[in-house]
């Protein structure tokens, strides 16, 4: 995960959301800081760890939330960010019959 | 000088179920002999590959929505036709597959009042497909989809198969936006051909005619002032992506899970033909709806023969460069999960 990369993730994602906030990136690093409506919402941030690479959200006066996958650490996101938005569930429908 | 062709027009919203329509449709005896015109929106054509053919007569159009760039576009395409038509491929009848986003009015509108089109094709009747499982959440949030229904001279409820339970609310719906249309209902794309090729075409000929806006007045003609479906705007935009190596199954299913998840309403559609490093020599095809996908379907080939791995979602605030991130990244995390 290039930091380029991060942040396209991030800044996609926040647009998708329709989220108007302000994005400050580390250098080099693939971590954000999210300010919006006047207020620190979270540090969103990609960490190599002995066990493997984890994604960290940090929300100010709530324990960290730690996530194996982009997938995770999106959901956790969003549940900051945006908690009334309307989310997708992927429904495999069969042909005959759900 | 011969006399015109009859055309049928099929549109329906995003993933609504017009390939599979028409795909089922070519394969009666009764459509042997049938040239189709396929307007896709997005930069990488893939239904035209999803509809086999005996004959050659399948003319892609891929120059955005037909009901923007209009008649030129549907002018040159059918003189192709009717090029190859003099060279001995005989046809008697044209479908055009509109896109899901199309106002079908001025197709309509320009196969009966463009001298040139009146010339060479006869409007025969404009079937419309609606998905039971999400025609209403379409109605309600697109007008694209009202604008559709309100065409109609038939109307093809598709997927009641799966679930019909939705389908009287649907009807009722229906019935407000257009009541006189005949509605059917297909399964798995089976149908009647006689749905295409008429019967009771005076009939339908005249109702949709009653319907078709006056050039002046345009209550329905396409107006691009206050008709907005994007088309590269923020509003619904599509993106393809190329895929350059083969995907592990694994890799699609957490993407389409996360795309899903991450857009919620906002995907309307994502189809794909794409190449699972599981078996690369049957290329699977994926077919979603917002959130509700079909099972993966695998080919026995590639078509054409050429490996080209691809998917093309349409959406609002979708982004090219999001959604490569968001693909990749989920990659990189599957090779490092498989000890890659």
């Amino acid at each position: 995960m290039t930091p380029e990369r991060f942040r396209l993730l991030i800044e996609g994602t926040l647009a998708v959301w329709r989220v108007e906030g302000s994005l400050s990136f580390k250098d080099d690093e693939a971590s954000c800081h999210i300010t919006a409506e006047g207020r620190d919402m979270a540090t969103v941030s990609r960490e190599v760890q002995p066990f493997g690479t984890v994604w960290r959200i940090q929300e100010p006066g709530r324990r960290d939330r730690v996530h194996p996958s982009v997938g995770a650490a999106l959901r956790s996101l969003r549940e900051i960010l945006c908690p009334e938005r309307s989310t997708g569930r992927v429904l495999f429908v069969s042909e005959g019959g759900p | 000088m011969s006399a015109p062709v009859p055309m049928t027009v099929v549109t329906g919203f995003l993933g609504s179920g017009k390939t599979t329509l028409i795909a089922n449709l070519l394969r009666r005896p009764e459509l042997s002999r049938t040239a189709v015109i396929i307007n896709e929106f997005g930069e990488i054509g893939l239904d035209h590959e999803l509809i086999e053919s005996s004959e050659e007569d399948l003319v892609e159009l891929s120059t955005g929505c037909l009901c923007c760039v209009m008649r030129g576009d549907l002018t040159n395409a059918v003189h192709r036709l009717m090029e190859k038509r003099g060279e001995g491929r005989p046809f008697e009848r044209i479908v055009l597959e509109t896109t899901g986003l199309a106002d079908p009015a001025p197709i309509v509108h320009a196969a009966i009042a463009d001298p040139t089109l009146r010339a060479l094709v006869s409007l025969d009747r404009v079937a419309v497909t609606v998905d039971a499982l999400t025609g209403i959440a379409s109605l309600e949030a697109h007008e694209e989809s009202r604008r559709q229904i309100a065409l109609a001279d038939v109307l093809l409820l598709t997927k009641t198969d799966v679930d019909d339970s939705g389908v009287a609310a649907l009807r009722d719906r229906i019935a407000a936006v257009n009541p006189d249309a005949d509605i059917l209902f297909p399964v798995r794309g089976e149908i009647d051909p006689a749905v295409i090729i008429g019967g009771a075409t005076a009939s339908l000929g005249g109702r949709r005619k009653a319907r078709v806006p006056d050039e002046n007045t345009g209550s329905l003609d396409h107006d691009h002032l206050d008709h907005a479906h994007g088309h590269g705007s923020d509003e619904i935009t599509s993106v393809s992506l190329r895929l350059d190596k083969p995907l592990q199954a694994v890799a699609l299913t957490l993407f389409l899970q996360a795309l899903a998840e991450t857009m919620g309403p906002d995907l309307l559609r994502l189809k794909g033909i794409v190449e699972v490093a599981e078996a690369p020599d049957t290329p699977a095809v994926v077919h979603g709806v917002q959130h509700v996908f079909h099972p993966m379907r695998w080919l026995d080939g590639w078509p054409g023969g050429a490996r080209d791995s691809r998917l093309v979602m349409i959406g609002k605030g979708l982004s090219e460069t999001w959604v490569r991130a968001l693909l990749d990244t989920i990659i990189e995390e599957v090779a490092e999960a498989s000890g890659q």
